[in-house]
């Protein structure tokens, strides 16, 4: 294998890990900027979308229909999960928010378990996944929707939160959560929005995820893992810089990975985690100062 | 965060601990299962690290999500020391308790220059650098193999080879841990610690060197974690780098949170919650839903730990602080003056 | 203040609730086992990481202590078997070792489905004196670094060095001297590898290029790009289910053509599900049992080996593992020394250590010995190809 197409090989992969952890890291940020809370029961939400359209699909239902639904089913389970364990324990201290979102995802680990088992289960890929070739390097299609939906959440989000109403609000109750009361935009409601959004996205990128990886109980403590340093390496309060940032470590994985060894994979994303956040802590694409989101 | 009663921290009546250390002490009497000791062992072990969280936590305000990273690099510098040179192990205790100050200062000083909770995420990120050195390090740590064959403690001959020495060898140490913290707290360091958890430009401005007193309150959590672990190695004989992962470190920050950081007692009681409703769901649970297999039963433990939480911010601890004040003041007979009020009052300091 | 007292009212009630459990279950216990009843006690992982390993193996045992149970016993005894679910973690294993051993009194014990379990929980074994059978494969749980047998571990499951020697025996016979070795990251993946390197040049087979990929891995193109590059002859996929699925994939998709060898660890028809047409052609070191069928009449396992497959596929309604066959040759081993020595551990110890030989098992033919306590060859294990969803024995 020639150079070049190495390069260009270890690039797709870069991508596609980094679309995962970006549709991840976008819930995270979205959460973590309206709330103020670090969820750490996000990749659980993945888990969740995934096995739920395995089984949807294993139950008969079309692909879209069982994405759709998936996500949809997965939207409540993060509104419940505002309602019952984030809403009350909205004025606690950030650490004990924290072990609240990491109870949750116990929790949510072992009602996985409850239903689907401990067995790992895969997911058809969406399309017909003939690789396509492409100077000597391959691109799956699963690669391509992975990416591709990624980048369409960012368009999204991006007309999202400057062209709409509902965006807008949001952004709002970021900025100053008071004087958006009295423009009569109801906080708790945007949070409850907030968290059930980012839930349906996670569900997403546990959907695209497990045609690639494979889906268990389990995947969801890495994933979420991997998510929080791309969204803190991007920036954590944007969510376009998140996923800029995602793209960022799952290039960088890849290519140490390809060049140099996988054990180093972790060591690397990790140490770069701890540079930006002693070079640059607000992110590398995040702007120093200015309204978030 | 939540608003302390300064009164009730530093009049602390001895009693309590006390009663706890005597009848803790004199548990053996009544007990001789293994099992039992096991669990009191492992309490004990997690009950050091989280002392040192809760210096950390309630006391300086910062939490660490890499806590599990000092407690292996206790254990396997204890590994090493003794296993491969066959050094004495208290050797390896206090290379380990030096080695992860060091390591605590080093990455404490940038990490401390940031606002907020910045430490949460350095700790987080180097912890899972440290746990891969841990795998790849494979000459010196034996790699995921694990490390074998590290020998038990001996003190003047005298050998920790069964639960029951290794429980007082452990519970001895947890408790002069919990005197020295007590120390530290009630000296200036500690008060200005709690001034910096309160808030950091106001001890800022009556001259509190804040970086100096965090550096050092972490500085200190590595040290009792790196105890810790060697403590634990020598225990089990037998470690890997499985033990030290990022979900261990999660573990200890749980028991931290559910003890209740205002107090460094919180952290007996978070540790032995976190045990004992392990083990005592590991039971239940089977009995309940035999036929389902696998580990749901953390489906109630991640259920009971969000509950508590909702209801009891602060964590256990400041409850059995309550309650025992209430049962001191019934016995001398003495009606508690505006029980309801205060209890209001309390919880409404929880809620801030 | 309310709330507290609830609280700490269900917590006792808990407690109590769950100390009646285990008081009834100890009472019952000792009052017959003094007379009645031989209890063993099985750890194993039917939940965590290592649970598609584990749930096999707690079946197996349940089933085959049932059966004996029904045919009378041991002697007139019935058998009482406590078993543990160690959820793939080192320090609960150590938690049921040591309850098995001081609460259970279990005369011995049968598990630790991953070596790491095994191996932290055969050093109470030893302090303790209790016979454990371990149904983990590394060779450190039987065998000290000194190479001499460890007094009270006994090891059912080939060790590493028996798979990496078959897999090298078939590479040699198919002249592939250059391959490249990708293990998984965890012990189960170092410990081939160290195999790999002490026995591959006996082979004549070098390594061009040796890597690891994650037990979580999600995409190994990286990792096979400088595979691809290294060009060797045939590529060793050291790993598990899961992960050995995904890198098969990649390995597919970047059309690597290339002969392609599992670890014995693979042969579980989970490998069909999570990889589909990309584990066709694979090849890999495996016991017997999946490829039963296929054996010669001479074969002394034979029939065994169809038999327990009949059993267990009845009672369970899904396909038999291997990994179900190591407390069942444990079990086995084990009831011949109940049989002739009582519940005396050291007498059993000393039987099985003696007078286990030629035992036909499911993993193999056992001869056990104060020297070797796991008794096995490389011969105990073959080629197995998988073909369109099915085993099929590679002569």
């Amino acid at each position: 294998m020639e150079v070049h197409s190495q390069v260009i090989q270890l690039l797709f992969s870069g991508l596609t890990i980094g679309s995962i952890y970006a549709l991840i890291a976008i819930g995270f940020v979205i959460i973590y900027n309206v709330t103020g809370v670090l969820n750490l029961a996000q990749g659980e939400f993945a888990m969740f979308g995934a096995l739920i359209s395995i089984s949807l699909i294993n139950a008969g239902l079309p692909l879209w229909a069982a994405v759709i639904f998936s996500m949809l089913i997965v939207s409540v389970i993060g509104a419940l999960f505002e309602r019952t364990a984030i809403h009350p324990a909205r004025k606690s201290s950030v650490p004990t928010l924290i072990i609240i979102t990491i109870g949750c995802s116990i929790a949510f680990r072992g009602i996985a378990i409850l239903i689907w088992g401990t067995q790992p289960q895969s997911l058809q890929p969406f399309t017909d996944n003939t690789p396509i070739k492409f100077l000597n390097a391959v691109l799956l299609p699963q690669s391509i929707w992975s990416i591709g939906i990624a980048i369409l959440i960012l368009f999204a989000m991006i007309y999202f939160f400057n062209k709409t109403f509902v965006g807008k609000a949001l952004t709002a109750c970021v900025v100053n959560p008071f004087a958006a009361r009295l423009m009569g935009i109801n906080p708790e409601k945007m949070s409850l929005l907030a968290i059930s959004a980012s839930a349906g996205l996670g569900a997403l990128a546990g959907i695209v995820t497990s045609p690639i990886s494979g889906a268990s109980y389990d995947m969801g403590m890495m994933l979420g893992l991997k998510a929080f340093v791309a969204a803190v390496v991007g920036g954590l309060t944007n969510a376009p810089a998140a996923i800029a940032g995602a793209f960022v470590i799952g290039i960088l994985e890849s290519f140490t990975e390809g060049l140099w060894s996988s054990g180093a994979k972790d060591v690397v994303s990790f140490s770069m985690l701890l540079l930006i956040l002693f070079i640059k802590p607000e992110g590398l694409f995040a702007k120093a100062s200015g309204k978030r989101v | 965060m939540e608003k302390k009663d300064l009164k009730k921290i530093y009049h602390n009546s001895p009693a309590g601990p006390i009663i706890f250390t005597v009848l803790l002490f004199l548990m053996p009497v009544f007990i001789s299962s293994n099992y039992i000791f096991t669990i009191f062992i492992m309490i004990g072990f997690y009950a050091l690290v989280c002392n040192g969280m809760t210096m950390l936590t309630g006391f300086a305000g910062q939490i660490s999500l890499g806590q599990a990273t000092f407690y292996g690099i206790g254990a396997y510098s204890s590994a090493i020391v003794t296993g491969t040179y066959g050094l004495s192990p208290w050797i390896g205790m206090i290379a380990g308790m030096i080695l992860g100050a060091l390591i605590a200062l080093i990455v404490g000083i940038p990490t401390f220059r940031l606002k907020g909770h910045y430490l949460a995420l350095a700790t987080l990120g180097f912890g899972i650098i440290v746990y891969t050195s841990f795998k790849e390090m494979k000459d010196l740590t034996g790699g995921s193999n694990g490390f074998f064959g590290i020998p038990t403690i001996n003190l003047f001959g005298f050998e920790f080879n069964n639960d029951l020495r290794y429980f007082y060898l452990v519970w001895v140490f947890v408790m002069i841990g919990l005197i020295f913290s007590r120390n530290i707290i009630h000296s200036r360091i500690g008060r200005a610690l709690r001034s910096i958890e309160g808030s950091e430009v106001a001890s800022d401005a009556v001259g509190v060197n804040i970086m100096n007193y965090k550096l050092q309150a972490f500085m200190l959590s590595a040290m009792f974690a790196s105890l810790s672990g060697s403590l634990l190695a020598h225990y089990v004989t037998f470690i890997n780098p499985e033990l030290f992962g990022a979900m261990t470190s999660i573990y200890f920050l749980l028991m931290v949170i559910i003890g209740g950081s205002s107090s460094i007692w919180g952290s007996i009681v978070g540790a032995a919650t976190y045990v004992l409703l392990g083990e005592i769901l590991k039971q239940l649970v089977p009995m309940f839903l035999p036929s389902a297999g696998g580990e749901f039963e953390i489906m109630f433990f991640g259920i009971l730990l969000v509950v508590t939480l909702i209801y009891m911010p602060n964590g256990l601890y400041p409850q059995f602080e309550k309650l025992f004040s209430k049962f001191k003041k019934k016995k001398e007979k003495v009606q508690p003056p505006l029980q309801v009020g205060g209890d209001r009052v309390a919880s409404g300091g929880e809620n801030q | 203040m309310k709330k507290l007292w609830l609280l700490i009212f269900l917590l006792i009630s808990m407690l109590l609730i769950s100390a009646c459990n285990s008081d009834s279950k100890s009472a019952s216990g000792s009052n017959e086992s003094d007379s009645d009843t031989i209890k063993i006690a099985g750890i194993f992982s039917s939940s965590g990481g290592a649970a598609p390993l584990g749930e096999p193996g707690l079946e197996t045992l349940k089933m085959i202590v049932k059966k004996q149970n029904e045919e009378g016993g041991i002697n007139g005894k019935k058998i009482e078997l406590v078993t543990y679910d160690d959820k793939s973690d080192q320090n609960e294993a150590v938690l049921a070792m040591k309850k098995a051993i001081t609460q259970d009194k279990a005369v011995a014990i049968i598990g630790g489905t991953i070596s790491g379990n095994a191996l932290a929980m055969l050093p109470l074994s030893e302090q303790n004196k209790v016979p454990f059978i371990s149904t983990a494969s590394s060779r450190q749980i039987h065998q000290k670094e000194d190479g001499t047998a460890r007094e009270w571990v006994f090891k059912m499951p080939q060790d590493d060095s028996h798979a990496v020697e078959k897999l090298l025996q078939y590479l040699k016979e198919k002249g592939h001297s250059k391959v490249a070795w990708l293990n998984v990251a965890n012990s189960f993946g170092t410990g081939a590898h160290a195999e790999f390197k002490k026995s591959a040049r006996k082979y004549g087979i070098e390594a061009v290029i040796e890597d690891e990929f994650e037990a979580t891995v999600k995409d190994a193109k990286p990792v096979l790009t400088r595979v691809k590059k290294a060009k060797p002859q045939a590529l060793i996929v050291w790993g598990t289910v899961q992960e050995t699925s995904v890198v098969i994939k990649n390995i597919r998709e970047l059309a690597i053509d290339l002969p392609v060898l599992g670890s014995h660890g693979i042969g579980s028809q989970q490998i069909f599900n999570l990889a589909g047409d990309s584990a066709n052609g694979v090849i890999f070191p495996g016991g017997r049992l999946i490829v039963a069928d296929q054996l010669s009449d001479t074969d002394p396992q034979k029939e065994i080996l169809l038999n327990y497959k009949e059993e267990y596929e009845k009672e369970f309604k899904k396909p038999v593992s291997l990994f179900g066959a190591h407390p069942w040759d444990g079990f086995y081993i084990l009831v011949k020394a109940l049989e002739e020595k009582g519940t005396d551990r050291a007498a059993i110890r000393d039987y099985l250590e003696n007078n286990t030989s030629e035992f036909v098992g499911l993993a193999g033919v056992f001869s056990l010995s104060p020297k070797n306590h796991n008794g096995l060859t490389p011969d105990s294990l073959v080629m197995i190809k998988i073909e369109n969803g099915k085993w099929v024995l590679e002569e």
